[in-house]
Parts: structure tokens; C-alpha cells; sequence
């Protein structure tokens, strides 16, 4: 029988982050392609209570191991603590999610192994039981690459967050957790000493479902403040072209594109950016793109599913009346 | 104290590209450095210019560099002529180059590039190495993990600023994760990966430009150990353009019309 595919999950506080559980739900999708067993592996203080949500997003088994402060263990005593473990599991696949701690402990982990690693792929075939076919972007989402793996295993894969679905969340059974012994975090050279949380609850750009972005047309930095009301309403972040974040208005976290964070929310609305190549580029994988722009010849328009030609200091405000309005009714109804 | 920067040349990153055959078609965009490699570049030199990388190499019997100084160097892998990436470099102010050509025009796998890079880097003894978080051509983020991996050594990955800490030293670094950030203290040697800081790269002086004709670039010939077991079967151009829908009308009429079209084709809460 082939080895079981293996999807590494995230924690953060109390439970798994939501791309670790997209992993999750294509771990056991691949699994299932293959006739094998899908696994998840989670380190941090309370990795094994995690074991049912796991089961539920589609894990068979799970490995969980650690103590406090382990889920965030360096990435060199990450993979000194998971590789005995990999290694004597075999497996087939092995899935992360490209979240900043996903995608650094996939490539060390890959390196360790010896094997070649697809890194934010956002589509994936089992073409033949032998072969795995998957597509990333490449040059800042200009281009799209299919790559193949041959049969030298594991593959390993980190996915691209708010592409794929959630998983099954079906009521399996509750899997035994199989437990991993994880290196206390102070035994590493390199110490986290402090944790900065950013004020305004707020996803990560990556992550987002609903990214709203300001460019040059906001004109500074205070008029912001309209797009984190409408981000506010639609459940999403706030983002920045390079150009509003090169006159200082943004901060450097916030640029949407390359040199920035590239984005693949549901909904991405383009407030006053006129579309260069890096901006488009990363919103590419956006489903649905809507831009308010007074110039109707500006770029972002043909590359846009909806547009207004307006001036974003009047539609945007009206838009945030209009989203609050929606919600408040499908709060009642609820 | 030695730092190595990893630096690596990509096409121009506002051009657009279309694909022949399993290889873009650059046409005829200019060669830039890597813009994530720019900022490791500019953190390197800013971490010299602090005064504090002046200590000692903590590498036991190690190359590090004589006491009272620090040398920057600046290694990279490219099939394809470098000139540009390598002299924008030293005219920002590295001290000098180290370039690794490999036999064939083949396209390497990260974890070939990685690999090789740190069998270079073994040679001149870092106390750091800096490079960009990824590279915009292949979008990997894999070379800085692999090469710690393979030198043995910590990582600190999606580095915002960095400086030194003394005694010790260690590197203090400012590490983006999504919405917060991480600040972390690494013992040397380390390997450090870099975004987009508060500071920017700067813009060589023209006797910056002129003195860097000047600096010392050392060619060695490498190849890969290994043949790759990931390969590309088909690069496409995306398509670009969508349905535009173009909505008209007064600011509430429009935004009203705008959020009505987004909730028909998306459901942002699932």
C-alpha cells in the first residue's frame, strides 16, 4: 500500500488556522485519488485536543506532540522534531499551507529530506497513480507554471490560502492521536521575544476573504480611514498599492502585488489605483475584482468583473451604507 | 565580520511577459536585481554602516573577516550573464562578487540552486547571510531555508529590519507573519530572509557607479549533484482581461448596483 498523505497543520491559540484546514480538506482529496489514508501532523501545546476538528476536515489519523510555546518553534528543532516521524511514516505526499510558518518549514523540511518542493500551488492533478501535476504562479502571477513530480516521494506541496475549499468537515470518527516528541522551544538558537499584534482585528492580507485597497487617488493617508469602514463592513483587510505605500501613506505590510503580499480573496476592490503590471498581477487569482476609479481609461478597469467611474470619496461611503444595510438584513432574517 | 548576499537577476518586475514554449519571452526587458534581494542588500549595508558589525567572527577559527572590519560579498548562480545584478550591487557597496556559473543553460530546481549556493558560501565562512524572501521570477521562497539547512544553521524568514546584538552578537530581527510581526534574536552564523522594510534600497552616486567597475568579481564553474525530480511541463500567460462590467449612474445608485452584482456572483462569508 502507498504511504499515507500528510498534511501539516498550523496552530495559533486555540486551534488550526483556516489555510491549515484547506490543506487538510486537499490532503484527504489526494488521499482518497491515491486509495491511501490522509494524516494530519500538528505541534503545540494542545495539538492532540485538536484531533477531532481534524478528523472532521478529513483526517484518518493525527500525529500531535509538543509543550507551550512549541507551535511556535523555530523552523531548525521544527524539522529536528518532525523528520524522525516523516521519515518513518513514508509518506506519499506532504501538504503545508503557504502561510508564512507553512511555507519556511516546508522548504526546510524539504531540504532535509532531500526532494524537490512546489511552493503556493493553487491547482493540483493526480494525473496517473505515478504522477502529481500542479500549477503555481511564477514572476509575481504574470506567468502560470504546471510542474509534474515524478514517482521520488514524498512530493511536497504548500497551498496557496482561500483557493481550495474547506474539507469534508464530515462527522467522521474521532482519530486516535499518536503522539510526537517535540524539543521545548528554549533549547533553540533562535528566540522569539516578542509577539507585535497589530491593533485593528483584522485578517491577514493573504488570507483575507475581502481585501479592499487604496491607491494614488486617496491622496494620503488619513482618507484610508473610509476604506477600513467598508473593509470593516465586508468582513475584510485593508490594502495599499505600492504607489500609496511609497508615499508613506501605508505601511510596508500592507502592499497589495509584487514586492508586496499577493492576494487571492473572494472580492478585491481597487479604490483610486490605476492597475500597473505588479498590482494586476497580484490580484490575479482574486475571484471577483471591482474597481472605483474617476478615470475611465485607467488599466484596472479591463482587468476588473465590475467597474465604476466615479470619485471613490463618494461611491466608497455609500457602498459602506449599502454593505451595513445587507448585513443588518441578513442578521434579522437570521 | 563577513556578510554574504544572495543575490540573483530577473526581469524587469513591471514588464509583461509571454510564454514560448517552457520559457518566458523577455523581449526586451531589462535585467534587474531581484527586488527582495535589494532589500537584503540594503539591510546588509545599513547593518555595517551601524558600526556594529564590526566584531569579531563568532565562527571558531572561521574566515569571518580581520577584527574592526566587515566585508560585504555578494554571491550568486545564473546560467545567463549577470553583469547588471552583480554590478548594481557592488555599486550600492558590496565589496565584491562571487559568481557561480553553472556548465549548462538548464533551468535548476531550488533545492539545486540551494544546495550549490551553500557549497559556495562554505568556501568564504559568513558570519550572515542575507538574501530576499523569494525572487520574482520563480516565486520559490525555498533558497534561503535550504541553504541554512544545508550550512546547518538557524533561519529567520520574512525579515523587515535587522540589527546587531552585542554582546554576542546575535541578530535582532523584525519578522513580518501575516498581521503581526515577530521579533526574534538569532545566535551567528544565521541565514536571514528579507521583505519589504520601512527602508528602502538605495540609489548608487555616480562614484558609487564608478569605483564598483573596480571591485574584484571572482568566477567559479558549478554544477548540479543531483537531477531534478520536479519539472515544468507547460508555462502560460494567464488571460488578463475580465468582463468589466461597467456600472453607471449616481455615487448611490452605482454602489448600490456594485454591491447587488458582487453578492449575484460571489459569497464572501463561505
Amino acid at each position: 500500500m502507498k504511504g499515507p498523505v500528510l498534511a501539516v497543520v498550523e496552530l495559533q491559540g486555540a486551534g488550526p488556522v483556516r489555510p491549515s484546514l484547506e490543506a487538510l480538506g486537499q490532503a484527504a482529496a489526494l488521499a482518497r485519488r491515491l486509495e491511501t489514508q490522509a494524516w494530519a501532523l500538528a505541534v503545540g501545546p494542545r495539538a492532540a485536543s485538536c484531533a477531532a476538528l481534524l478528523g472532521r476536515y478529513g483526517a484518518q489519523r493525527v500525529m500531535a506532540g509538543g509543550v507551550a510555546g512549541s507551535e511556535r518553534l523555530c523552523a531548525l528543532l521544527f524539522t529536528d522534531a518532525v523528520e524522525p516521524s516523516i521519515r518513518e511514516l513514508r509518506p506519499q505526499a506532504v501538504l503545508f499551507a503557504a502561510t508564512p510558518w507553512g511555507s519556511e518549514r516546508a522548504a526546510r523540511l524539504a531540504a532535509r529530506l532531500g526532494v524537490d518542493l512546489a511552493g503556493a500551488i493553487t491547482s493540483w492533478r493526480a494525473t496517473d497513480p505515478g504522477t502529481l501535476r500542479v500549477s503555481r504562479s511564477v514572476y509575481g502571477g504574470r506567468l502560470v507554471e504546471e510542474l509534474e513530480f515524478t514517482d521520488r516521494v514524498p512530493w511536497m506541496l504548500t497551498l496557496r490560502p482561500n483557493i481550495f475549499p474547506l474539507g469534508p468537515a464530515a462527522s467522521g470518527r474521532i482519530p486516535e492521536p499518536v503522539p510526537l516528541e517535540v524539543p521545548p522551544p528554549g533549547s533553540s538558537c533562535c528566540r522569539l521575544l516578542e509577539v507585535i499584534v497589530s491593533s485593528r482585528a483584522e485578517p491577514p492580507l493573504a488570507e483575507a476573504a475581502v481585501v479592499v485597497s487604496g491607491g494614488r487617488g486617496m491622496g494620503g493617508s488619513k482618507p484610508f480611514s473610509i476604506l477600513r469602514d467598508l473593509a470593516e463592513a465586508l468582513g475584510g483587510a485593508v490594502g495599499a498599492s505600492r504607489a500609496a505605500v511609497d508615499a508613506g501613506w501605508m505601511p510596508p505590510e500592507r502592499q497589495v502585488g509584487q514586492t508586496g503580499t499577493v492576494v487571492s480573496p473572494k472580492l478585491y476592490v481597487a479604490c483610486g489605483i490605476s492597475g500597473a503590471m505588479q498590482h494586476r498581477a497580484g490580484i490575479r487569482d482574486s475571484r471577483f475584482i471591482a474597481a472605483i476609479n474617476t478615470d475611465p481609461e485607467a488599466p484596472i478597469f479591463r482587468f476588473a468583473d465590475a467597474g465604476v467611474v466615479g470619485d471613490l470619496f463618494e461611491v466608497v461611503p455609500r457602498l459602506t451604507e449599502a454593505a451595513r444595510g445587507k448585513r443588518r438584513e441578513t442578521l434579522e432574517k437570521a | 565580520m563577513r556578510i554574504c548576499v544572495l543575490l540573483k537577476q530577473v526581469p524587469d518586475t513591471s514588464a509583461r511577459l509571454q510564454a514560448v514554449g517552457l520559457e518566458p519571452l523577455f523581449g526586451g526587458c531589462l535585467p534587474v536585481v531581484n527586488p527582495y534581494d535589494e532589500f537584503a542588500l540594503e539591510a546588509a549595508l545599513r547593518l555595517r554602516e551601524s558600526g556594529a558589525a564590526v566584531h569579531p567572527s563568532p565562527v571558531p577559527g572561521g574566515p569571518g573577516g580581520p577584527e574592526g572590519s566587515c566585508e560585504i560579498v555578494l554571491v550568486t548562480l545564473c546560467a545567463a550573464p549577470v553583469e547588471e545584478a552583480v554590478f548594481h550591487g557592488l555599486a550600492m557597496g558590496a565589496d565584491r562578487a562571487v559568481v557561480a556559473e553553472p556548465s549548462s543553460g538548464a533551468r535548476w530546481t531550488p533545492l539545486e540552486t540551494g544546495r550549490v549556493l551553500a557549497e559556495v558560501l562554505k568556501t568564504l565562512g559568513p558570519d550572515l547571510v542575507f538574501c530576499g524572501e523569494k525572487a520574482a521570477d520563480d516565486e520559490a521562497a525555498q533558497v534561503g531555508p535550504i541553504v541554512a539547512e544545508a550550512l546547518g544553521v538557524a533561519q529567520v524568514c520574512g525579515v523587515e529590519s535587522a540589527a546587531l546584538e552585542l554582546p554576542g552578537p546575535a541578530l535582532r530581527a523584525r519578522c513580518r507573519r501575516g498581521n503581526s510581526f515577530h521579533e526574534v534574536s538569532c545566535g551567528l552564523p544565521c541565514v536571514a530572509t528579507f521583505l519589504r522594510g520601512p527602508a528602502l534600497p538605495r540609489y548608487p552616486s555616480m562614484a558609487d557607479i564608478f569605483s564598483a567597475k573596480e571591485k574584484p568579481v571572482h568566477r567559479i564553474p558549478v554544477s548540479p549533484a543531483r537531477v531534478s525530480a520536479l519539472r515544468r511541463v507547460s508555462l502560460t500567460a494567464p488571460p488578463e482581461e475580465r468582463g468589466r462590467k461597467m456600472i453607471r449612474g449616481g455615487a448611490r445608485e452605482a454602489a448600490q448596483a456594485l454591491l447587488d452584482l458582487i453578492d449575484r456572483s460571489v459569497d464572501c462569508r463561505a
